[in-house]
Protein backbone atom coordinates (compact mmCIF):
# COMPACT_ATOMS: atom_id res chain seq x y z
CA UNK A 1 0.00 0.00 0.00
CA UNK A 2 2.95 2.43 0.74
CA UNK A 3 3.96 2.07 -3.20
CA UNK A 4 0.18 3.53 -4.35
CA UNK A 5 0.30 6.25 -1.51
CA UNK A 6 3.58 7.16 -3.74
CA UNK A 7 1.40 7.04 -6.85
CA UNK A 8 -1.21 8.81 -5.48
CA UNK A 9 1.24 11.29 -4.49
CA UNK A 10 3.06 11.77 -7.65
CA UNK A 11 -0.36 11.65 -9.32
CA UNK A 12 -1.20 15.20 -6.87
CA UNK A 13 2.29 16.75 -8.32
CA UNK A 14 1.55 15.98 -11.49
CA UNK A 15 -2.13 17.09 -11.09
CA UNK A 16 -1.11 20.48 -9.88
CA UNK A 17 1.74 21.05 -12.10
CA UNK A 18 -0.51 20.93 -14.74
CA UNK A 19 -3.15 23.37 -12.70
CA UNK A 20 -0.43 25.99 -12.35
CA UNK A 21 0.13 25.47 -16.33
CA UNK A 22 -3.89 25.95 -16.89
CA UNK A 23 -4.16 28.77 -15.21
CA UNK A 24 -1.17 30.55 -16.51
CA UNK A 25 -2.00 29.73 -20.14
CA UNK A 26 -4.90 31.49 -18.78
CA UNK A 27 -3.49 34.75 -17.46
CA UNK A 28 -1.19 34.98 -20.28
CA UNK A 29 -4.13 34.46 -23.15
CA UNK A 30 -6.11 37.56 -21.25
CA UNK A 31 -3.37 39.48 -20.87
CA UNK A 32 -2.25 38.71 -24.74
CA UNK A 33 -5.85 39.28 -25.79
CA UNK A 34 -6.50 42.60 -23.61
CA UNK A 35 -3.54 43.89 -24.80
CA UNK A 36 -4.59 43.42 -28.83
CA UNK A 37 -1.39 41.87 -30.53
CA UNK A 38 -4.09 39.72 -32.66
CA UNK A 39 -4.79 41.64 -35.91
CA UNK A 40 -8.44 39.39 -36.53
CA UNK A 41 -11.87 40.56 -36.18
CA UNK A 42 -12.91 41.12 -33.34
CA UNK A 43 -15.53 38.53 -33.38
CA UNK A 44 -12.84 35.81 -33.97
CA UNK A 45 -10.72 36.75 -31.20
CA UNK A 46 -13.47 36.60 -28.91
CA UNK A 47 -14.68 33.49 -29.77
CA UNK A 48 -11.60 32.20 -29.92
CA UNK A 49 -9.92 33.48 -26.90
CA UNK A 50 -13.20 32.27 -24.52
CA UNK A 51 -13.11 28.70 -26.26
CA UNK A 52 -9.45 28.04 -25.21
CA UNK A 53 -9.69 29.61 -22.05
CA UNK A 54 -12.86 27.91 -21.30
CA UNK A 55 -10.96 24.84 -22.21
CA UNK A 56 -8.13 25.36 -20.05
CA UNK A 57 -10.49 26.09 -17.15
CA UNK A 58 -12.00 22.63 -17.65
CA UNK A 59 -9.08 21.37 -17.53
CA UNK A 60 -7.92 22.79 -14.43
CA UNK A 61 -11.07 22.05 -13.07
CA UNK A 62 -11.46 18.79 -13.23
CA UNK A 63 -7.44 18.35 -12.21
CA UNK A 64 -8.57 20.37 -8.55
CA UNK A 65 -10.72 17.95 -8.37
CA UNK A 66 -8.88 15.17 -8.62
CA UNK A 67 -6.50 16.86 -5.90
CA UNK A 68 -9.11 16.88 -3.61
CA UNK A 69 -10.00 13.50 -4.35
CA UNK A 70 -6.40 12.02 -3.66
CA UNK A 71 -5.76 14.70 -0.58
CA UNK A 72 -8.74 12.91 1.10
CA UNK A 73 -7.70 9.58 0.16
CA UNK A 74 -3.92 10.13 1.33
CA UNK A 75 -5.38 11.24 4.95
CA UNK A 76 -7.20 7.65 5.71
CA UNK A 77 -6.08 4.27 5.12
CA UNK A 78 -9.15 2.75 4.24
CA UNK A 79 -10.52 5.37 1.49
CA UNK A 80 -6.39 4.67 0.31
CA UNK A 81 -7.45 0.81 0.23
CA UNK A 82 -10.55 1.63 -1.62
CA UNK A 83 -9.23 3.50 -4.49
CA UNK A 84 -6.47 0.87 -4.94
CA UNK A 85 -9.29 -2.00 -5.44
CA UNK A 86 -11.51 0.30 -6.93
CA UNK A 87 -8.31 1.09 -10.08
CA UNK A 88 -7.09 -2.37 -9.88
CA UNK A 89 -10.03 -4.57 -9.59
CA UNK A 90 -9.68 -6.85 -12.44
CA UNK A 91 -13.48 -6.71 -14.38
CA UNK A 92 -12.84 -2.82 -14.62
CA UNK A 93 -9.29 -3.06 -16.46
CA UNK A 94 -10.92 -5.66 -18.59
CA UNK A 95 -14.10 -3.23 -19.68
CA UNK A 96 -11.60 -0.72 -20.13
CA UNK A 97 -8.90 -2.89 -22.33
CA UNK A 98 -12.40 -3.10 -24.44
CA UNK A 99 -12.95 0.53 -24.77
CA UNK A 100 -9.77 0.94 -25.78
CA UNK A 101 -7.55 1.78 -22.77
CA UNK A 102 -4.55 4.41 -22.32
CA UNK A 103 -4.93 4.46 -26.30
CA UNK A 104 -7.92 5.64 -26.46
CA UNK A 105 -7.11 8.43 -23.17
CA UNK A 106 -4.11 9.77 -24.87
CA UNK A 107 -5.82 9.93 -28.39
CA UNK A 108 -8.67 12.05 -26.78
CA UNK A 109 -5.86 13.93 -24.82
CA UNK A 110 -3.78 14.78 -28.18
CA UNK A 111 -7.21 15.73 -30.09
CA UNK A 112 -7.94 18.35 -27.45
CA UNK A 113 -4.54 19.59 -26.92
CA UNK A 114 -4.60 19.94 -31.31
CA UNK A 115 -8.17 21.64 -31.29
CA UNK A 116 -6.57 24.49 -28.71
CA UNK A 117 -3.69 25.02 -31.08
CA UNK A 118 -5.73 24.54 -34.36
CA UNK A 119 -8.11 27.32 -32.74
CA UNK A 120 -5.47 29.99 -33.19
CA UNK A 121 -4.76 29.14 -37.00
CA UNK A 122 -8.57 28.34 -38.27
CA UNK A 123 -11.66 28.14 -35.68
CA UNK A 124 -13.38 26.18 -37.44
CA UNK A 125 -10.75 23.45 -37.57
CA UNK A 126 -10.90 23.64 -34.03
CA UNK A 127 -14.77 23.36 -33.38
CA UNK A 128 -14.19 20.44 -36.04
CA UNK A 129 -11.48 18.81 -33.04
CA UNK A 130 -13.56 19.35 -30.01
CA UNK A 131 -16.89 17.85 -32.20
CA UNK A 132 -14.46 14.67 -33.03
CA UNK A 133 -13.19 14.69 -29.23
CA UNK A 134 -16.50 15.37 -27.84
CA UNK A 135 -18.45 12.52 -29.97
CA UNK A 136 -15.30 10.36 -28.48
CA UNK A 137 -16.25 10.88 -25.46
CA UNK A 138 -19.74 10.34 -25.36
CA UNK A 139 -18.58 6.94 -27.41
CA UNK A 140 -16.41 6.08 -24.01
CA UNK A 141 -19.28 6.95 -22.23
CA UNK A 142 -21.80 4.74 -23.99
CA UNK A 143 -19.65 1.83 -24.17
CA UNK A 144 -18.73 2.12 -20.77
CA UNK A 145 -21.88 1.57 -19.86
CA UNK A 146 -23.21 -1.35 -22.34
CA UNK A 147 -19.74 -3.55 -21.11
CA UNK A 148 -21.06 -2.39 -17.30
CA UNK A 149 -24.15 -4.15 -18.12
CA UNK A 150 -22.81 -6.69 -20.38
CA UNK A 151 -19.99 -7.89 -17.82
CA UNK B 1 -16.70 -18.67 -21.45
CA UNK B 2 -19.05 -18.15 -18.16
CA UNK B 3 -19.63 -20.29 -15.78
CA UNK B 4 -21.35 -21.03 -12.43
CA UNK B 5 -20.05 -20.40 -8.83
CA UNK B 6 -20.97 -21.72 -5.58
CA UNK B 7 -19.81 -18.28 -3.99
CA UNK B 8 -23.33 -17.44 -3.26
CA UNK B 9 -23.74 -20.40 -1.31
CA UNK B 10 -20.59 -20.21 0.32
CA UNK B 11 -21.28 -16.68 1.63
CA UNK B 12 -24.75 -18.01 3.07
CA UNK B 13 -22.98 -20.42 4.86
CA UNK B 14 -20.14 -18.01 6.53
CA UNK B 15 -22.83 -15.21 6.46
CA UNK B 16 -20.45 -13.24 4.58
CA UNK B 17 -21.79 -10.23 2.26
CA UNK B 18 -20.64 -9.72 -0.94
CA UNK B 19 -18.85 -5.95 0.16
CA UNK B 20 -16.73 -8.28 3.05
CA UNK B 21 -15.79 -11.10 0.06
CA UNK B 22 -14.87 -8.25 -2.07
CA UNK B 23 -12.51 -6.10 0.03
CA UNK B 24 -10.84 -9.71 1.32
CA UNK B 25 -9.96 -10.66 -2.41
CA UNK B 26 -9.55 -7.35 -4.08
CA UNK B 27 -11.79 -6.86 -6.33
CA UNK B 28 -14.98 -4.43 -6.12
CA UNK B 29 -18.55 -6.00 -5.10
CA UNK B 30 -19.71 -5.01 -9.04
CA UNK B 31 -17.11 -8.13 -9.74
CA UNK B 32 -18.36 -10.44 -7.04
CA UNK B 33 -21.70 -9.52 -8.08
CA UNK B 34 -21.06 -10.65 -11.89
CA UNK B 35 -19.61 -13.42 -10.69
CA UNK B 36 -22.45 -14.55 -9.27
CA UNK B 37 -24.77 -13.85 -11.67
CA UNK B 38 -22.34 -16.00 -14.07
CA UNK B 39 -21.90 -12.55 -16.55
CA UNK B 40 -17.96 -12.62 -15.72
CA UNK B 41 -15.48 -15.32 -15.12
CA UNK B 42 -12.55 -14.61 -13.33
CA UNK B 43 -9.27 -15.03 -13.77
CA UNK B 44 -7.08 -17.83 -12.67
CA UNK B 45 -5.21 -15.17 -9.84
CA UNK B 46 -8.97 -13.77 -8.63
CA UNK B 47 -10.34 -17.50 -8.65
CA UNK B 48 -7.17 -19.01 -6.59
CA UNK B 49 -7.47 -15.71 -3.84
CA UNK B 50 -11.54 -16.68 -3.53
CA UNK B 51 -10.84 -20.55 -3.46
CA UNK B 52 -7.92 -19.97 -0.67
CA UNK B 53 -10.29 -17.48 0.87
CA UNK B 54 -12.73 -20.20 1.11
CA UNK B 55 -10.29 -22.40 2.27
CA UNK B 56 -10.98 -24.64 -0.75
CA UNK B 57 -9.90 -25.71 -4.26
CA UNK B 58 -10.77 -23.28 -7.53
CA UNK B 59 -12.92 -26.78 -8.76
CA UNK B 60 -14.57 -26.51 -5.17
CA UNK B 61 -15.90 -23.23 -6.14
CA UNK B 62 -15.97 -23.10 -9.42
CA UNK B 63 -18.17 -25.22 -11.75
CA UNK B 64 -16.04 -26.48 -14.92
CA UNK B 65 -19.00 -28.76 -16.33
CA UNK B 66 -19.16 -27.01 -19.23
CA UNK B 67 -15.48 -26.66 -19.78
CA UNK B 68 -15.20 -30.48 -19.41
CA UNK B 69 -18.15 -31.12 -22.50
CA UNK B 70 -16.61 -28.58 -24.59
Amino acid sequence: MDNYRNVVKRRIWIYSALVICAVVAVVALSIWSSVGLRNEEAHLESFDHGMVVGLFAGLAAVMVVRILKYRQVLRDEGKLKALHIQENDERRLMINSKIGGAGYNIALGTILMAAIIATFIDERVGITLIAAATFMALLKAGLKIYYNKKY
Amino acid sequence: MLMNTRIPALRKQRKLSQEELALAVGVTRQTITSLECGKYTASLVLAYKIAKYFELTIEDVFDFSDVEDA
